[in-house]
């Protein structure tokens, strides 16, 4: 295994930055069916991704873009580069990113490697011996921590059980996409009662690190187990590509536990649109925690389908819109059991011209009796430019249930800030500690050195607004 | 002076819209004994204007469908909405309320509420409560639940002796009871807990 893991850390070098005319391989602009079977063909696949590679074609064709939510008329399909396959040598350098990307990953602290790393400029890697022993460790109790493309390789029947059963190709046009072209991505499988005590993070699979463009994953935890997976970074992720597509499935057997993290910073220029879902069975926990900080427009609602009884599901939702920005993004809680719960905390802020907008869902079945369900949606506007938009949904066919919504939109309390300033603190000062409160829950469940990161992004943001 | 206006929710699909100018006020109530659809839009056109959105719906079958659109267009106006439904049978409620405070309205103040009580295994619900909010100088909340009747609040009242059909009206009269004590009139409130004694019992 270390052989193959090492070398999945060399191919994944070549990841970064790379200028696309000097990849080894590149398919052509804009999509057909030939560009599919290419890139079934370059991967090895088995006859069967092909076929559903081929189908969910159909589907993308046949699928109209969302009447609701964002702008998305300016994506422009055609003229999307939909698999690269990357260089043998990393070609760009940390000086040739933008100056600003450059500057919030200095101002953030990002160790150095990880900056290096993540640049696509670093040619060795702190990490790696922490990396081969933590992977050692996990193949000891029978944990898979693969890209997807090699569990699919490694693990056809396994994937193949599970492949787009929560997420069907043909759900919505993005999952679609992703479908005929996904690439890369993260496969876990945790066997029955295994405990993970350190989340897994993508960042140290190392080639899942770059979040790919149409990246698939699929996590399956066996009964009783538990574990928290995290990708992502708080860094910003730059990247000249204009679309991510990525699907997410989750399946969470009988009293096993997953939560999975997500921080989003993509550069503004990204559309992301995002279809996750978690199935989860009987005494089941599943939690979503989803930070979303950078892109043009992020449309991405996580789910849990509460399947049997006294499933939980959750999800800590915080988003940040600036500039140019719109925020789309909530999350649904579908209870078809008797006995489940749910609740979602979204917090949401809009600064210089932003956007923000909540969209959820609960829907408790007419079977899902003694079933409760909380949504709390709290939005801080904080210039006058700036705008926050509010869309639950709530349907409900079972008398035996309670559920709750309720939101908050309002500036930065005068209170507050008058009461912080008597204490001889600048304004500034005083909004950002302010801000920083009113994410806490969210940020608090982050670990430590995302959390700290976080918190100095956010400042970040306020500085560079008054600036 | 505030102006009061009591409509009725028709089998008959309408719209209807109120205009709210500077310092002025409103009640509005929505009265859906009935199944029908209406969709009502406040727009709070002048300064300091305030409006109170009130509706009750009382079903048994069929689909009462309210849709409420508060608009606030100038600086410092309020407005207060909420609407309860109560379903036995095999009702079905359908509300959407959009809150809309745009750039013009800073210091605009707006609540919505919506809470269902559901009676039957076979009532249905779906409520959509809905925010767009483009100044950053407002307030704006809103809440919606919807679940069954207090076990607790039932028990007590049984213990009491009371038969639980009686208890159950009791809590059901006392939880439209919020929506009747807004509307600034004795004599307009005392006709309405009259007409809402008289269609309880008949549903009930």
């Amino acid at each position: 295994m270390i052989t193959k893991t090492a070398e999945i850390v060399s191919e994944q070098y070549k990841y970064g930055f790379a200028m696309p005319e000097k990849y080894v391989y590149k398919s052509k602009k804009g999509l057909d069916e030939k560009v599919i079977q290419e890139i079934s063909w370059k991967k090895s696949e088995p006859a069967w991704m092909t076929k559903f590679r081929l189908q969910s074609y159909q589907y993308f064709k046949k699928r109209a873009l969302p009447k609701w939510g964002g702008d998305l008329k300016k994506i422009n399909f055609d003229s999307i580069y939909y698999y690269i396959k990357p260089t043998d040598h990393p070609a760009k350098t940390w000086e040739e990113l933008p100056s600003e990307i450059k500057e919030t990953y200095d101002k953030i602290g990002v160790p150095e490697a990880e900056k290096k790393f993540l640049a696509g400029v670093g040619a060795q890697y702190d990490s790696e011996m922490v990396y081969h022993s933590l992977i050692e460790n996990l193949e000891k109790q029978g944990i898979i921590f693969l890209d997807t493309d090699s569990a699919l390789q490694q693990y056809p029947d396994l994937v193949k059980e599970y492949w787009g059963t929560i997420v069907p190709s043909n759900d919505n046009k993005f999952a679609a996409l992703n479908s005929a072209v996904w690439s890369g991505g993260s496969f876990i499988y945790v066997p029955k009662g295994v405990s993970v005590k350190l989340p897994l993070q993508a960042y140290f699979r190392i080639n899942a690190a770059r979040m790919g463009q149409f990246e698939r994953t699929l996590i399956i935890a066996e009964e009783g187990s538990d574990f928290h997976y995290l990708e992502g970074c708080t860094a910003p992720i730059y990247t000249t590509d204009s679309l991510h597509a990525a699907v997410v499935e989750v399946f969470i057997k009988k009293g096993a536990r997953v939560r999975y993290t997500t921080i989003q910073n993509w550069s503004n220029n990204v559309y992301n649109l995002v279809t996750k879902r978690m199935r989860i069975e009987a005494e089941g926990i599943g939690e979503w925690i989803d930070c979303n900080l950078g892109s043009k427009l992020t449309m991405k609602y996580p789910a849990c389908y509460l399947m049997g009884p006294g499933a939980r599901g959750e999800l800590l939702s915080m988003v940040y819109a600036g500039l140019g920005q719109h925020q789309d993004a909530g999350g649904k809680m579908i209870h078809i059991a008797p006995h489940t719960s749910s609740r979602i905390t979204s917090k949401s802020i809009s600064q210089n011209g932003g956007r923000t907008s909540y969209r959820g869902l609960i829907q408790i079945n007419s079977k899902a009796e003694e079933s409760k369900s909380r949504v709390v949606c709290d939005a801080l506007i904080l210039d006058e430019k700036s705008r926050s938009d509010t869309y639950p949904d709530m349907k409900i066919y079972q008398q035996n249930t309670q559920v709750e919504h309720e939101a908050t939109v309002s500036k930065i309390g005068e209170e507050q800030l008058f009461y912080l300033m008597s204490r001889g603190i600048d304004q500034m000062t005083a909004e950002t500690m302010i801000i920083n409160g009113f994410i806490e829950p969210i940020v608090k469940e982050l670990p430590l050195e995302y959390a700290v990161e976080m918190n100095r992004l956010i400042q970040l943001q306020m500085d560079r607004s008054i600036g | 002076m505030t102006k009061i206006i009591i409509d009725q929710l028709n089998r008959k699909k309408s719209k209807r819209t109120l205009s709210v100018g500077k310092s002025e006020s409103l009640v509005y109530l929505l009265l859906g004994l009935q199944p029908g659809s209406k969709e009502v839009t406040i727009n709070l056109n002048g300064k300091g204007a305030t409006a109170e959105i009130l509706g009750l719906f009382i079903g048994r079958q069929g689909t009462g469908q309210i849709k409420t659109i508060q608009r606030h267009l100038a600086p410092d106006t309020t407005s207060d909405l909420l609407i309860k439904s109560v379903l036995f049978d095999e009702a079905s409620y359908n509300y959407h309320g959009m809150i809309r405070i745009d750039r013009s309205a800073p210091g605009a103040n707006a609540y919505q509420r919506n809470d269902n009580l559901l009676l039957s295994e076979k009532a249905l619900v779906n409520t959509r409560p809905e925010l767009e909010i483009l100044a950053n100088d407002v307030r704006c909340t809103h809440g919606a639940t919807t679940g069954r009747i207090n076990e607790a609040n039932l028990f007590y009242l049984t213990s009491k002796g009371i038969a639980k059909k009686e208890a159950e009206r009791l809590i059901v009269e006392g939880f439209l009871q919020d929506v009747l004590e807004r509307i600034p009139d004795q004599k307009k409130r005392n006709e309405l807990a009259k007409q809402l004694k008289r269609k309880l019992n008949h549903v009930n």
